[in-house]
């Protein structure tokens, strides 16, 4: 538990005034209660009104660079949306360990044996709280396993939660319910999606299997045999978290080693699997002593859409962002700019959504790049300045493709985790470049130049 | 034949929807001695009561013969008590739907879980869940003891009610609970709160004389 909470501390850690909201909720759910038993009065909607106040104020005390930043990566207004992500995530972490009698319990319902019938021995103690679940280690025949168990009752949790702050994202953006509802079908989708331990073990095993070529990166085995809907067992994996990692004074040669291995590992994602892991956060990441990296938790994995990717992706090419006429045509195509939209707001949207892009495709131009906190610095002050423009402010309409919203923060947590690793990689767009560059009819610098 | 009994009447009122008629026909239907019967039970509800009862001291005899029960502590022992026996409780569940589901006074019933009371009691003592004893004064800490049994079995009263209404998968929100609300529960018993609250009235008490 503590180490995943201070993991999350850094980055992460402003989610913190979220666990303050929820312990504000459950007094509002005290005085409700109270107030029934006295009165006979069952007033719900006052109930909810002062959740959404909790909640909403400190929404607002988390409008830090980060979370804006998250939201400028599409110009969407998906800040909200984000929080979400993150309320939950991090919630998570902070939810009270499970007791044994419970653990114990839930491995029971959940496969019809004790622990003990099934592994020679099991840590009843919680090694590291999963999303929605808790991790412990189990030993058999020598092998040690991590068996990721599923709080009871979480999937029912996850979608009462999520109608709670429904009202006040629609607040937040004065956007109607209607048109917030693509972004929140999509979250509240990827959320359930993590309860599915079935489709997790298929995925894990699908992408590991996949990736297993790459240089330096080593994942768990997901044993099928022993999993169950609720209970999932897999290699335990040695190696330390990135904070742990970075005290240990690894040379800059073993960091930028590191890092590259994580890079590699989301190219071929992205352009080749069409499939990522969307949840990197550091404590999904383990690092050895021999620069190797284990990656872990395949609960969240969001699959572009061909269409998404073809229209999304080609921004980050300079010979794209030139081109004028292919970018009026991919902003419309990813929900940025409308066709009502007047001349001036479009002009400003597109402008400013190049200025950001241009920023974050550094890396691609490149064929080393050094992640530095300035770079990461230089895009929040970026995200402050959009920000500040009107039509972000207060959209007359929801914004942005809601593929976005994963792959951004995925974008957002790789972007992150090189910076703290302080790394100079080889970040040079791979063919892909040339392939989309192909698809839009676009010739590509690099061509011209040789020819 | 007690066992035989329960199994009897339970199936009777599953059966039926409702208790049967009287003591003489339950007997006759079943080909049970009217004697044998007064010798396990005084009346019906005294079955009842056996139910919740019985069911909780299997719950702890199965418990006892596990591993992880011998050599975790006290709370962690109430804990596995309190899961294991809303487990149990599901057999009977149809039963005990029709008895207790129009329970909306939680005193309505209360003789039903007289005999529960006086076993979850008796269990309880053998654990050391609370700081109230040593006060050094012998009421006090008998009061203090009688209080925490009192709001440990209050809480097995709320979760029973919940588990009534629970309509989630397996009643997951019934283990949800029970986790929740015991270890708050032992968190408020194992503060010093209590004991200082006597000990300030003790102080005022004497002032006051």
């Amino acid at each position: 538990m503590n180490t995943q909470d201070n993991i999350t501390s850094t980055k992460f850690g402003r989610a913190a005034k979220l666990v303050g909201t929820g312990a504000k909720i459950g007094g509002n759910y005290l005085k409700y209660y109270a107030k029934k038993s006295i009165t006979g009065n069952d007033n719900k909607d006052e109930l909810h009104a002062s959740n959404a106040e909790d909640i909403y104020d400190s929404l607002s005390n988390l409008k830090g660079s980060a979370l804006k930043v998250a939201q400028m990566l599409s110009m969407d207004k998906n800040v909200l949306p984000r929080a979400y992500t993150d309320k939950f995530a991090l919630s998570q972490y902070s939810a009270p360990p499970m007791s044994a009698p419970l653990v114990i319990k839930a491995f029971k319902n959940a496969t019809g044996k004790y622990p003990e019938e099934i592994f020679d021995s099991f840590d009843a103690k919680c090694l590291a709280a999963a999303s929605i679940g808790q991790v412990h280690l189990a030993r058999k025949d020598n092998k040690t396993y991590a068996v990721k168990i599923q709080y009871p009752g979480i999937a029912d949790s996850i979608q009462s939660d999520l109608r709670l702050v429904k009202p006040v994202a629609n607040a937040m953006f004065g956007l109607s319910e209607k048109e917030m509802k693509k972004y929140f079908e999509e979250v509240e989708e990827k959320l359930i999606e993590e309860t599915n331990y079935d489709l997790e073990l298929t995925r894990g095993q699908e992408i590991t299997k996949a990736c297993a070529h790459i240089n330096g990166i080593f994942f768990p085995k997901y044993y099928s045999e022993l999993s169950y809907s609720k209970v999932l067992v897999m290699d335990y994996l040695e190696g330390l978290h990135l904070k742990e990692y970075l005290l240990t004074n690894p040379t800059q040669e073993s960091k930028n080693k590191v890092a590259q291995v994580i890079w590699d590992f989301y190219e071929f994602q992205i352009h080749t699997l069409k499939s990522i892991h969307a949840d990197p956060h550091p404590g999904n990441f383990l690092f050895t002593a021999d620069d190797r990296l284990g990656v872990i938790d395949f609960g969240c994995i969001k699959v572009v859409p061909e269409d998404f990717y073809l229209n999304y992706f080609p921004l980050l090419l300079p010979e794209v962002q030139e081109n004028k006429e292919v970018i009026d045509k991919l902003m419309r195509s990813i929900e940025i700019v409308f066709p009502a939209d007047s001349l001036e707001v479009k002009n400003e949207l597109t402008s400013a959504f190049l200025k950001m892009t241009d920023l974050l495709s550094r890396p691609f131009r490149t064929e080393y790049f050094h992640f530095t906190q300035s770079f990461l610095d230089e895009i929040y002050q970026t995200g402050e300045e959009i920000y500040r423009i009107e039509e972000v402010k207060k959209p007359t309409q929801p914004r942005g493709s809601k593929h976005a919203l994963y792959v951004n923060r995925t974008y957002f947590g790789i972007y992150s985790m090189m910076a703290d690793l302080d790394a100079t990689i080889h970040t040079e767009a791979g063919t892909w470049r040339f392939d989309l560059l192909a698809k839009h009819n676009i010739q590509s610098e690099s061509e011209t130049i040789l020819a | 034949m007690r066992k035989e009994i329960l199994t009897q009447y339970m199936s009777y009122v599953n059966e039926h929807g409702k208790q049967p008629a009287s003591v003489f026909k339950f007997c006759k239907e079943f080909e049970i001695n009217e004697s044998e019967f007064y010798d396990e039970f005084a009346d019906f509800s005294g079955i009842e009561s056996a139910v919740l009862s019985d069911v909780w001291n299997e719950s702890i005899s199965t418990l006892q013969v596990q591993s992880f029960y011998s050599e975790c502590s006290d709370s962690d022992k109430l804990l596995s008590v309190m899961y294991a026996y809303f487990e149990s409780l599901k057999q009977h569940r149809s039963f005990l739907l029709l008895r207790f589901k129009d329970w909306k006074n939680p005193k309505e019933k209360m003789d039903a879980f007289k005999e529960l009371k006086k076993q979850v009691f008796l269990y309880l003592n053998t654990l050391k869940l609370s700081e109230t004893a040593n006060t050094g004064v012998g009421m006090v800490d008998k009061t203090l003891e009688k209080g925490s049994n009192a709001a440990l079995f209050s809480n097995l009263l709320f979760v029973f009610h919940y588990w009534l209404n629970d309509k989630s998968k397996g009643f997951e929100k019934t283990d949800a609970l029970i986790e929740k609300l015991f270890l708050l529960s032992f968190e408020l018993l194992g503060s010093k709160s209590l004991k200082k609250a006597f000990d300030l009235g003790k102080f005022l008490l004497a002032d006051l004389k």
